[in-house]
């Protein structure tokens, strides 16, 4: 092709240029033993244990949430049906992210919205009716991460006589998502995010050993526009927010509890050998971020594993069926960087909260790779190549370049308070968009080989009305419970919160007592005041 | 219309609270360079985007359509009763099966994702400037 031979026209996605092969020399100073290692071994670059999927195949989680409490049931058993296994709550941006009930003015004007993007989880009972019939103490859970949403959890196993210690999963808990890439409207001040978060590991720590308190996202900041080695960077950034954090509070020490923080989450998108790179690079500057700044001494800290979440940034609107083989080759990559879960990005994602036949699709993708590529057999079997090695080494690098930036502007969270960070993922996105408008970055279907007609129309999931369910459901419980009780549970947790004692306790009572998600979120928004990114554009 | 410089004036909004806001990010920078004045007003109701149309005094309305399309209809009866016509411009993921819908309600300017900054401006500037 003639505009291949332009300079420049050769690098990865996030703009490393490429030579067209690598050499013994490019990789001259690697040592095995100390960049590599054998899976299981430090630095974990090839992996964090040593059968990788041998041992485990990595676990199918697919967001599932859609419409009212009862659709999102009936969706779960679908989805347990054709063999998803980590089960991931999508959950209703208007009322459950934001912590607002369905009455509240901001929902009461965009009714039609409620349900449209997850599922309204307002209650202790709603959480119960979703998870109805489903053995959590067998399953792998996605909790969303906060105080609120993991004592919706654990009053649920509470209840069915399940103890803590029995619970598996994973909690989201990261701040990316919460204020940069999809910020909230009218939320509370980002250090309530750095208080729960640490709340949470506390708790977790001591009670519930077995579910990750906090899994940092780098996908989300991805889909805003920023590269591989500024993802490797935010994850590591918001982490060191947390172990601070904790570590300030005097009562637990890094080995205490950061094998439990080393579950993160990484944007698998398109530029394969990147990604794979990037999951590699991740794994080793964990071990070193552990092992050299905190000093940890137990090697279980020092084993990051990875929730791979195929990028659905560049699927496209057009022509929806072909993003079928971009997840599938996202999830290859995924499968050879090492990824102990993966999301996949389903179809129809461009257009409408996943179908049915979208989900069926992305759990087919996931098995048809586990179980007839032969990939699993061996871990990490790119390692040793020129190239990969090579740009391993190039992701670490500018990955360690870019903490330090986010370092130099104060750290994580002085780079979201004073919106540096959005202006950095700002910068990438609409630099990645010109490459999209010149043709630069070829999108097939978007920005070539487009059709008049389009050759695969798909159909949109409509929820039914979810905000009515939502609102009697709400109704309901404020008729049936023990209004003096709720209201007791929310004094004392803000009591707690006031007087810095760990919330967890106090927030378990708030969701027993029946309280609604809109009353915790009051509780927060009066205590740390509300906050709105600094988006400038 | 009245378009009182020569510059067009925008206002984008998202009518949704889903807090994605790269399609609305890289479109305001796209209008930017194409000679617009471009309002970013964040997560607005559908009585606070009138009002912020009216208070701007804007030539151009475009919504990032995040859900459905309950507040689109809303906006637009509140912008009849205001007794003013931007011209309305939305984007988002829209499904096309709702296109019809849209269309009916006088909407003609439909960006979903994929729809070019250039094909978004050229329209703009057609409609504008023809009133």
């Amino acid at each position: 092709m003639a505009d291949g031979q332009e300079s420049g026209r050769w690098q990865t996605e996030s703009g490393i240029p490429l030579k067209s092969r690598y050499r013994p020399e490019d990789v001259a100073g690697l040592d095995y033993e100390r960049d590599l290692g054998d899976p299981g071994q430090p630095p974990y670059t090839r992996g964090p244990y040593a059968d990788m999927y041998r041992s485990r195949l990595w676990r199918i989680s697919q967001l599932t949430g859609a419409g009212s409490v009862g659709e999102t049931s009936k969706l779960l058993h679908f989805y347990n049906e054709v063999g998803g296994d980590w089960l991931h709550l999508d959950r209703d941006q208007l009322t459950a992210s934001h912590y607002w009930d369905p009455d509240h003015p901001e929902v009461l004007a965009r009714k039609d919205d409620v349900g449209a993007t997850g599922v309204p989880i307002l209650s202790l009972a709603d959480l119960e009716d979703v998870l109805k019939d489903i053995a959590i103490e067998k399953r792998y859970i996605h909790m969303s991460g906060t105080p609120w949403t993991n004592s919706l959890y654990f009053c649920v196993a509470e209840r069915r006589g399940i103890p803590l210690t029995a619970l598996h999963g994973t909690g989201q808990g990261e701040m990316t998502l919460t204020y940069v890439s999809t910020p909230f409207k009218d939320f509370p001040h980002p250090r309530c995010w750095v208080r729960n978060n640490g709340d949470l590991i506390e708790f977790h720590t001591q009670y519930v050993p077995h579910v990750v308190p906090v899994s940092v996202a780098g996908h989300n900041a991805r889909a805003n526009g920023i590269g591989a080695h500024q993802e490797l960077a935010i994850v590591l950034a918001n982490n060191i927010e947390y172990i601070e954090e904790v570590l300030r509070r005097g009562k637990l020490e890094i080995d205490d509890f950061a094998a439990n923080l080393g579950g993160i989450n990484y944007s698998i998108g398109r530029d394969f050998f990147e990604e794979i790179c990037k999951c590699r690079a991740g794994r080793r500057m964990w071990h070193k971020l552990l092992t050299e700044r905190y000093h940890s001494k137990d090697p279980r800290s020092w084993r990051l594993r990875i929730h791979g979440f195929s990028a659905d940034r560049d699927y496209t609107y057009q022509q929806p069926l072909v993003n079928i083989v971009r997840s599938a080759y996202r999830a290859v990559a995924a499968a050879l960087a090492g990824c102990q879960s993966l999301g996949l990005g389903p179809y129809d994602e461009a257009i409408t909260n996943p179908t049915d036949e979208a989900l069926l699709m992305a759990v087919r993708t996931h098995q048809v790779i586990q179980l007839e590529t032969g990939i699993p057999s061996v871990a990490d079997p790119l390692a040793g190549s020129y190239y990969v090695e090579w740009l391993t080494n190039e992701l670490e690098q500018k990955g360690w370049e870019y903490l330090a930036k986010i370092e130099a502007v104060g750290g994580y969270l002085r780079a979201i308070e004073t919106g540096w960070l959005h202006q950095e993922c700002i910068k990438g996105a609409i630099e990645q968009e010109k490459k999209l408008a010149t043709g630069e970055t070829k999108l097939v279907g978007a920005n070539c080989f487009q059709m008049e007609e389009d050759a695969f129309e798909v159909p949109a999931r409509r929820p039914t009305r979810a905000w009515e369910d939502a609102m009697a459901r709400v109704e309901k419980l404020r008729r049936e419970r023990d209004n003096g009780r709720v209201a007791k549970a929310l004094d004392e947790l803000k009591r707690a919160i006031d007087s810095d004692e760990n919330q967890m306790l106090a927030m378990m009572e708030v969701a027993k007592a029946g309280a609604t998600v809109g009353e915790v979120g009051k509780v927060y928004r009066d205590i740390w005041g509300i906050w709105n990114a600094p988006l400038k554009f | 219309m009245s378009v009182t410089t020569d510059r067009i004036r925008v206002l984008i909004v998202k009518s949704s609270l889903d807090g994605h806001w790269r399609g609305v990010a890289t479109v305001a920078a796209g209008l930017k360079d194409a000679g617009m004045d471009v309002i970013y007003g964040g997560m607005l109701t559908p009585p606070e985007i009138a009002k912020a149309a009216i208070e701007e005094d804007v030539d151009v309305l475009g919504i990032n359509v995040g859900g459905r399309l309950g507040p689109i209809r809303d906006l637009l009866h509140i912008l009849r009763q205001e007794g003013i016509q931007p011209l309305v411009v939305v984007g988002g993921p829209i499904p096309r099966e709702d296109f019809a819908e849209l269309r009916e309600l006088g909407i003609e300017g439909i960006f979903p994702p994929g729809s070019t900054i250039k094909g978004i401006a050229d329209f703009i500037k057609g409609r504008v400037r023809a009133s």
